[in-house]
C-alpha cells in the first residue's frame, strides 16, 4: 500500500500524523510525509521520506497571516463553550472564524499544484490528512482514492471549514466538490478531551506523543527532592510572535520563584535567549522533546496548544494552562473540566493580582492530590485506546 | 514496555534499528536510541527519542590512519571467506583479530555511559546492533534480555572471538552470555550462509538510508536505462576525497553507454568528482530507497544497507568492492544470481579496465536471468515479516 500523509506547514497538525506513518511504514507500506516549505526540516528530522510543498512564498497567504495574527493574539477571552455554540458569537467573533477558515483554503491551494503533480506521478492508495489540511481532501477527491481525515486534539473542533464560503470555492477552483464525509476519521484525542460534534464516530487511537525529534537530557535528572515544575509554550506563537510569545511564561515563572519548586524550561534556543535572567532554580532544556523532560515532571505549565496537553495527558501530568487566544481556551477549558488541571486566561492576570493567582493555582496543583488522580485516569484512557500500529490494519482495510 | 535500542556510532549499525524501534514506539512502547556524541546528528534525523552516550572509540590519529590503510590495502580474500575462516591465512586471521579489538575499544567507550542510562531509564529489553558489544555488557549487567539485531550478510564472520572481548565482560564483572536472548536477521535467507545458520528471528529489510527529501525529477519518465552510482557513507568517511576514486572511474565508465547516470552521495563527495559527463544527474544526500525505484541498475561498494536497499527495490547490482568485509554481501549477491561483483584491487592497475565495468552494467541491464533472480530477491524480502510483526515476539522476551 501507497500511503501519503500530508499536512499544512505547522507542527501542531504535521507531528501527530508521524507516529501512524511511521507504523505504516513498520508494516512494509511506502510512505510519504508532505508538508510545506517552512517546515521542511522538522519533516525531515521525523525521519520519513518527505515530500516538501509550496516551495515559492505565497504573498497572498502572508498577507492574510499579517492581518490574522495581530487579531489571533489581541482577542478578550470568549465563551467557554463557544465551540459547541457558535451561534451565541457576535459578529466580531464570527468575522474571525471566518478569516481562519478563508486563510485555512489559502493555505490550501498554495499547496495543490505540488500536492496535485506528486500524488499524480507517485499514485497513492490512500491519503492521510490532518484534519484542517483541506488540500488532502482535495487531492483525494481528484485521484477518487479514499481520504482519511487525522485529527489533532480538542481544538479540531469546531470545524472552521463550514464559517467560510472559500471551502467551497477551493474545491471549484479545482474542478471538484467537497465529499460529504471523509472515507473515514482517525482522532487521537482521548474521549474525554474531545468537544461534542455532529461528525461521523471516529477510530480512536492512542496518543503517542512526538513532539519534534532531538535527545534526551542527560544525564537522567534524578530523584527531586522538591516539585519538578515544567514550563513550555509551544512553537506557533514562538513562529508567530517571535520574543512575545515567551511574555505570559515569563510572567509565570516569575511568579513561581519564591514557591520550593524546581522549574524546567522546555522551549527553542532562540526563545529562551528571549527570557534571559531566569531566577536561579531555574534548569533549561532547548529544544528537547517535550515527553522526554515530563516524565521527570509533577506539573506542566503551558499555552494550551493540543500537542501540549496530550503529551502531559498521556504521562499523567497535572497541567496549568495559560492561554491567550480562542482555540487555546478550548483545550484550557477541557483540562479543567476533566479535572486534571487548571485554567487561567493571559488577558486576565496581567494587572498585579496576576503574579498571585498563578502562584496559587500551581500551589493548589500541587498540593491537592485529586488533580494528579484525575491525570492518572487520563493517562490510563488513553493507554486503552488502541496504539497506531493497530490502526494500520484498519487503514489497510479501507483501501482493500 | 522500555526498549533501549543501541548501536555503535556508524550508519551501517544504527540505519537498520530504525524500523524495528519506530515499530515499537507506533505499538506504544517507550522507546531510546542510544549511541556516541558522533552520531548524535545521525539519531536525531531518525526521529526517535536519542540518547547520547560515552564517546566514540579512543584511537591516536595515527592507529586510526593505520587501522585504515590496514583494511583498505588488502588484496582480495577468498570468496565467501566467513564461511571458511580456519583457510585465512596469519596475516587475514591478524586483521580480523585487530579489528576485533577495535569493537571492543567502541564497547569500552560506550560501556559506562550506557550501563548508567539503562540503571536509571530501567529498560525491559536491550535490541543492539551485532557487533555493539556495549549492549550485551548493559543486558547481562542489568539482567534482562538482548536481542541481537544482524545488519546484513557481513554481520559474519563474528569478529569477538578476541580475549578482549572477555575482558571488556570481566572489567565490568560480569560474564559473556552464550547466546543472545534472541538473535533478528533482516537478511533474506539466500544472502546468509547456509553453512553458518543460527536461530534467528526472520524480519523484512524496509529500508531507513538516513532521512531526506524525495528527489521529485526522478519521477519523470526515463528515455534510457538509468544506472545509479554509490558508495556509502563508510569509505568517505574513512578515506575522505580518495573514496570517489573508483566511483568517478566507474563514472567515465560509463559515459559512452546510452544510459542515465543518477549519482547519489554526499555533497563533499559530489565536489571531489570533479566535472561530470553529460546525462550524469546527481541526488546529493537522498536516501537511496528514494532513488532506486527509478533505476535499472546500480554501482556500489558492497555495503550490506546499500545491498540489502537494491535488493529490496530488485533491481540488477554491480559491486566494485575495495576491501574484505564489503566482499562478504556481494559473494552472496551472485551466489544469488542478482548480481556482479568486481574487484577494485584488480581493476584498479588494468588499463583497459573501463570496458570491464562496462560490459558489466550492459550486462546487468541486458540479462534476463539477473533480472529474475533480482525479481526473485525482492519477492523474498517481501514476503518476510515486517518489523511490525516483530513487536509481538519483544514483547514476550520483554
Amino acid at each position: 500500500m501507497r500511503v501519503l500523509f500530508v499536512a499544512t506547514g505547522a507542527l501542531p497538525h504535521l507531528f501527530p500524523l508521524v507516529p501512524l506513518a511511521w507504523a505504516c511504514r513498520a508494516a512494509g507500506h511506502e510512505v510519504r510525509l508532505a508538508s510545506t516549505a517552512g517546515v521542511a526540516d522538522e519533516l525531515v528530522r521525523t525521519g520519513l521520506p518527505a515530500v516538501v510543498l509550496a516551495t515559492a512564498p505565497d504573498s497572498r497567504l502572508s498577507q492574510v497571516r499579517a492581518r490574522l495574527v495581530p487579531l489571533i493574539h489581541s482577542q478578550p477571552p470568549w465563551p467557554l463553550d463557544w465551540a459547541t455554540h457558535p451561534e451565541s458569537l457576535n459578529d466580531a467573533k464570527r468575522e474571525y472564524l471566518r478569516l481562519l477558515g478563508a486563510a485555512l483554503a489559502l493555505g490550501a491551494d498554495g499547496m495543490l499544484d505540488d500536492l496535485l503533480s506528486f500524488a499524480g506521478q507517485w499514485r497513492p492508495d490512500v491519503i492521510v490528512h490532518d484534519a484542517i489540511t483541506y488540500a488532502g481532501e482535495v487531492a483525494a477527491q481528484k485521484l477518487d482514492i479514499p481520504n482519511i481525515k487525522h485529527n489533532f486534539g480538542t481544538a479540531t473542533q469546531p470545524p472552521l471549514h463550514t464559517t467560510t464560503p472559500e471551502y467551497h470555492h477551493l474545491f471549484h477552483r479545482y474542478h471538484t466538490a467537497p465529499r460529504a464525509h471523509p472515507t473515514a476519521t482517525i482522532d487521537p484525542t482521548p474521549p474525554t478531551m474531545r468537544l461534542p460534534t455532529t461528525e461521523r464516530i471516529p477510530i480512536s487511537e492512542r496518543y503517542v506523543p512526538y513532539n519534534g525529534s532531538g535527545a534526551a537530557p542527560m544525564p537522567v535528572p534524578g530523584a527531586r527532592r522538591r516539585p519538578r515544575v515544567c514550563v513550555t509554550w509551544g512553537h506557533t506563537s514562538a513562529r508567530s510572535l517571535g520574543a512575545a510569545a515567551a511574555e505570559p511564561y515569563r510572567l509565570a515563572i516569575d511568579a513561581m520563584a519564591d514557591l520550593d519548586a524546581q522549574l524546567v524550561v522546555v522551549t527553542t534556543a532562540a526563545q529562551l535567549n528571549a527570557v534571559s535572567d531566569l531566577p536561579p532554580m531555574v534548569w533549561t532544556a532547548p529544544d528537547t522533546p517535550l515527553h522526554l523532560v515530563l516524565p521527570h515532571c509533577d506539573l506542566l505549565v503551558h499555552q494550551g496548544g493540543d500537542g501540549t496537553t496530550l503529551t502531559a495527558a498521556s504521562l499523567g501530568v497535572p497541567q496549568l494552562a495559560i492561554t491567550r487566544k480562542p482555540d487555546a481556551e478550548l483545550v484550557g477549558a477541557r483540562i479543567a473540566a476533566a479535572g486534571i488541571g487548571k485554567h487561567l486566561r493571559y488577558q486576565e492576570i496581567q494587572d498585579e493580582q496576576g503574579p498571585a493567582a498563578v502562584r496559587r493555582a500551581v500551589a493548589e496543583l500541587l498540593s491537592d492530590r485529586s488533580y494528579l488522580t484525575a491525570a492518572v485516569a487520563l493517562r490510563e484512557e488513553i493507554e486503552r485506546q488502541p496504539p497506531p500500529a493497530s490502526i494500520e490494519p484498519e487503514l489497510a482495510a479501507l483501501v482493500g | 514496555m522500555r526498549v533501549l535500542f543501541t548501536a555503535v556510532a556508524g550508519r551501517p549499525h544504527l540505519f537498520p534499528l530504525v524500523p524495528l524501534a519506530w515499530a515499537c514506539r507506533a505499538a506504544g512502547h517507550e522507546v531510546r536510541l542510544a549511541s556516541a556524541p558522533s552520531a548524535a546528528e545521525i539519531i536525531v534525523h531518525t526521529g526517535l527519542p536519542a540518547v547520547v552516550i560515552g564517546s566514540g572509540p579512543r584511537l591516536s590519529d595515527s592507529d586510526r590512519a593505520d587501522l585504515v590503510r590496514a583494511v583498505y590495502g588488502q588484496p582480495p580474500w577468498p570468496r565467501d571467506w566467513p564461511a571458511t575462516v580456519t583457510r585465512l591465512d596469519d596475516g587475514q586471521r591478524a586483521l580480523l583479530a585487530r579489528l576485533g579489538r577495535y569493537l571492543v575499544t567502541a564497547a569500552d567507550a560506550m560501556t559506562d555511559g550506557l550501563i548508567s542510562f539503562a540503571r536509571q531509564w530501567k529498560p525491559d529489553v536491550i535490541v543492539h546492533d551485532a557487533i555493539t558489544y556495549a549492549g550485551e555488557v548493559a543486558a547481562q549487567k542489568l539482567d534482562i534480555p538482548n536481542i541481537k539485531h544482524n545488519f546484513g550478510t557481513a554481520t559474519q564472520p563474528r569478529l569477538h572471538t578476541v580475549p578482549e572481548y572477555q575482558e571488556l565482560f570481566h572489567k565490568h564483572r560480569t560474564m559473556p552470555r552464550t547466546t543472545p536472548t534472541a538473535t533478528i536477521d533482516p537478511t533474506p535467507p539466500s544472502m546468509r550462509f547456509p553453512t553458518l545458520a543460527e536461530p534467528v528471528l526472520d524480519m523484512r529489510y524496509v529500508p531507513y538510508n538516513g532521512s531526506g527529501i524525495v528527489p521529485r525529477w526522478l519521477a519523470a519518465p526515463a528515455h534510457r536505462p538509468r544506472v545509479c552510482v554509490t558508495w556509502g557513507h563508510t569509505a568517505p568517511d574513512a578515506l575522505g576525497e580518495s573514496a570517489v576514486d573508483p566511483y568517478r572511474m566507474v563514472i567515465d565508465a560509463l559515459a559512452p553507454l546510452d544510459v542515465d547516470i543518477v549519482v547519489v552521495t554526499t555533497a563533499a563527495q559530489l565536489d571531489e568528482l570533479g566535472p561530470l559527463p553529460p546525462r550524469v544527474r546527481t541526488a546529493p544526500s537522498a536516501p537511496l530507497h528514494l532513488v532506486l525505484p527509478h533505476c535499472d541498475a546500480i554501482v556500489q561498494q558492497g555495503g550490506d544497507g546499500t545491498t540489502l536497499t537494491a535488493a529490496a527495490a530488485g533491481i540488477p547490482q554491480l559491486a566494485i568492492t575495495c576491501k574484505p568485509d564489503a566482499e562478504i554481501a556481494p559473494g552472496r549477491l551472485c551466489a544469488a544470481g542478482a548480481g556482479i561483483h568486481l574487484y577494485y584491487q584488480e581493476l584498479r592497475p588494468e588499463p583497459r579496465c573501463e570496458p570491464i565495468v562496462r560490459d558489466a552494467v550492459s550486462t546487468l541491464l541486458t540479462d534476463s536471468a539477473i533480472a529474475a533472480a533480482a525479481g526473485r530477491l525482492r519477492v523474498e524480502i517481501g514476503e518476510m515479516p515486517a518489523p511490525a510483526d516483530l513487536v509481538a515476539a519483544i514483547e514476550k522476551l520483554g
